[in-house]
């Protein structure tokens, strides 16, 4: 199944010229001949680093009554290369290459176009091998060149750009919104785009980037002003998003020992007819660690721009937009961890809405195995008919094991 | 990367003591020693290695520090964590995640956690300055440590200083006041911790013990031990080197 944004993109990216995604198909191949495995990172001689990862990660997916089984499984290699040629020019590629075989891979036509299509400006997805007992396919989530003097830092190319201040949803987060519950994306999606950022102090800063699009309306054209006021780190934003005009504000700062943290943005559409208007996304976040290492956040959203089409599901596990951050109006988020010993880790997490009855429930317990290797054990329990009613199979249980490099 | 930020916290603090000088002799010694590990502002590459008996873990950084104020600090290993970094100036704290493009501000109350993974207390490392405030000194007998000629000082808590030991005894070499042993003793004088100070060489200018373990004598293969790689005292740094900015770029 292919959402009606993925749908978009999909069409979106393969008007691209021909030429361009030739070109770029090219210099991929420069960096297949990097991602040769190595044994142990790698520097050498202080311009070019190499690390990255191995995992394995197993999902298990259950209906309520276990009497379904579903696995899936995905072997995963990451390639992070960081090539500093001159004090202020470095240029920065990662590649992250997955296998994946089980239910969904056998069960799931056409599931090839979801990862050939890059829906950004330059195609970088690969799908090496489709059949019906596995996909093989690479994407190329940051490539670009980066520019450093002084107080001024520019960057051109396939990026991250993260305008964020709270953990689960981000209203000020214009170029790279992310799907919460795709976890096992560490990284998260990059943008093509053109940034630049002025320093003005230690914690101020102006800054502008540009998501490149082949038109005006798929471009994101913003700038922010950091600066930091009574321990409080603030961020003024405005710009033009896809077909809107967007302000906004974000902080984090302290209450107490406690951490405080929020986002407010406004979109309004830049085509004013007489529907048209505008609306507000906006969350506010605290943290806090007790004496006893217990740590605890909480987060609420108030989603104006909640449309509320298609499977919430499926919406779930997509990147939201900034103007449209969650399946419904609002939402909530409770988590607390625990180290039970310096190596294991629990944590515990409640994702819900005020507005429909459904919560995701997402236990986890991490343990670290030896320097490099690591465990993970978590859970994405769907409960409430608001979600359950989309999805055969609304446990789904994941296991992990990453060698990091 | 729970063990690493209590890592962080404490590690940050190393050579950040101010010490208000009096003269007596005992206090003096222990004065001299400490000094050792002082400046105004240093720069250090420290790998800090826990040993269980069943597993270690070790982390290793580059530091930055100006004044109890400021401190900068770079994750240089494990892989998993290599390029994270944390900014500190006063009591705001930073964290960058390179992976993700992230500074995250983090709360106050992560700071004043004791590092439950390590064999050294927050106290150890934090509030170095109160080895000269909070005691009473006195000399014993002479002895040997390593085949260094050592004071030995007995340094007992003043009745209202926040020290859970009944007395602490320290063993400090007369020709370079190197602190190469101390013990920590309890209420029943049992002595409860030991740590040492061995590898000395030449390290930023001075003679320095390089490595520092920290053994509980109850659990048995239980310890931690802090390493010093390079460090640098009093270098050129002003306080507009620790930026959100910097705390990106450093390598």
């Amino acid at each position: 199944m292919i959402s009606t944004q993925k749908r978009e993109n999909i069409a979106r990216c393969t008007k691209q010229p021909l030429r361009v995604r030739r070109t770029w198909k090219s210099c991929f191949f420069i960096f297949m001949i990097l991602s040769v495995p190595f044994s142990s990172h790698a520097q050498f001689n202080d311009i070019l680093e190499i690390s990255g990862y191995v995992k394995e990660l197993g999902q298990l997916s259950i209906d309520n009554g276990f009497s379904t089984f579903r696995y899936d499984n995905i072997l995963h290699h990451r390639l992070e290369t960081e090539w500093s040629f001159t004090s202020n020019f470095e240029l920065n590629a990662d590649i992250r290459t997955r296998l994946l075989t089980g239910y969904t891979v056998r069960n799931s036509p056409g599931l090839d176009g979801l990862y050939e299509n890059d829906p950004d400006l330059v195609d970088l997805w690969w799908v090496w091998a489709d059949s019906d007992e596995l996909l093989l396919h690479s994407q190329i989530d940051r490539m670009h060149l980066s520019y450093f003097n002084g107080p001024l830092e520019i960057y051109a190319g396939r990026q991250r750009i993260n305008w964020g201040k709270t953990y689960v949803w981000n209203p000020n987060d214009l170029f790279n919104n992310y799907a919460f519950l795709d976890f096992d994306y560490e990284e998260r999606p990059g943008v093509d785009a053109v940034s630049m950022i002025y320093n003005l102090d230690f914690a101020s800063s102006i800054e502008t980037a540009v998501k490149l699009g082949d038109s005006f309306e798929e471009m994101v054209i913003a700038g922010m002003y950091r600066t930091n006021w009574k321990q409080y780190d603030l961020q003024f934003i405005g710009g033009h998003y896809f077909d809107k005009l967007t302000v906004g504000i974000g902080w984090a700062g302290y209450i107490k020992d406690a951490g405080f943290k929020g986002e407010v943005s406004y979109f309004h559409p830049e085509d004013n007819g007489s529907e048209s208007k505008g609306n507000i996304t906006t969350t506010v976040g605290l943290d806090y660690m007790f004496s006893n290492s217990l740590y605890a956040q909480a987060e609420l959203l108030y989603n104006g721009g909640n449309r509320g089409r298609g499977s919430p599901v499926f919406e779930l596990l997509q990147p939201p937009s900034a103007d449209n951050l969650f399946i419904t109006e609002t939402g909530y988020f409770l988590n607390a961890s625990y180290p039970l010993t310096p190596l294991t880790s629990i944590t515990g997490g409640v994702l819900g809405s005020f507005d429909e009855e459904f919560v995701i429930l997402i236990p986890q317990i991490s343990h670290s195995l030896t320097n490099n290797i690591d465990f993970l054990v978590l859970a994405q329990l769907l409960k409430g008919s608001f979600l359950t009613e989309f999805i055969d199979t609304p446990n789904v249980f994941y296991f992990r094991l990453k060698w990091s490099y | 990367m729970y063990l690493i930020k209590r890592v962080i916290f404490t590690i940050g603090f190393i050579g950040l003591m101010a010490i208000s000088a009096s003269a007596q002799s005992a206090e003096e010694i222990v004065r001299q020693a400490y000094e050792k590990m002082e400046g105004e502002s240093s720069r250090a590459e420290i790998t800090m290695k826990i040993v269980r008996p069943n597993w270690d873990r070790s982390v290793s950084m580059k530091s930055w520090s100006l004044g109890e104020d400021y401190s900068l600090i770079l994750i240089t290993a494990p892989a998993r964590d290599e390029g994270t970094s944390f900014l500190m100036r006063n009591n705001e704290i930073w964290n960058w995640l390179p992976d993700v493009n992230r500074t995250i501000k983090m709360p106050p109350s992560m700071m004043s956690q004791s590092w439950m993974g390590s064999d050294f207390s927050n106290n150890d490392l934090v509030r170095e300055s109160s080895v000269i405030t909070d005691y009473t000194y006195s000399l014993l007998e002479d002895e040997t440590v390593d085949g260094y000629d050592c004071y030995k000082i007995e340094m007992i808590p003043k009745p209202d200083a926040p020290i859970v030991w009944d007395r602490v005894v320290s063993f400090i070499s007369k020709d370079e006041y190197l602190n190469l042993r101390v013990e920590y003793y309890d209420e029943d004088d049992e002595m409860v911790r030991v740590m040492t100070g061995s590898e000395v060489e030449q390290l930023g200018g001075r003679l320095l013990p390089t490595r520092m373990e920290m053994i509980p004598v109850e659990d048995e293969g239980n310890r931690t031990i802090i390493t010093y790689q390079d460090i640098e005292f009093d270098i050129d740094i002003s306080e507009r080197f620790f930026s959100i900015q910097n705390m990106k770029r450093v390598q």
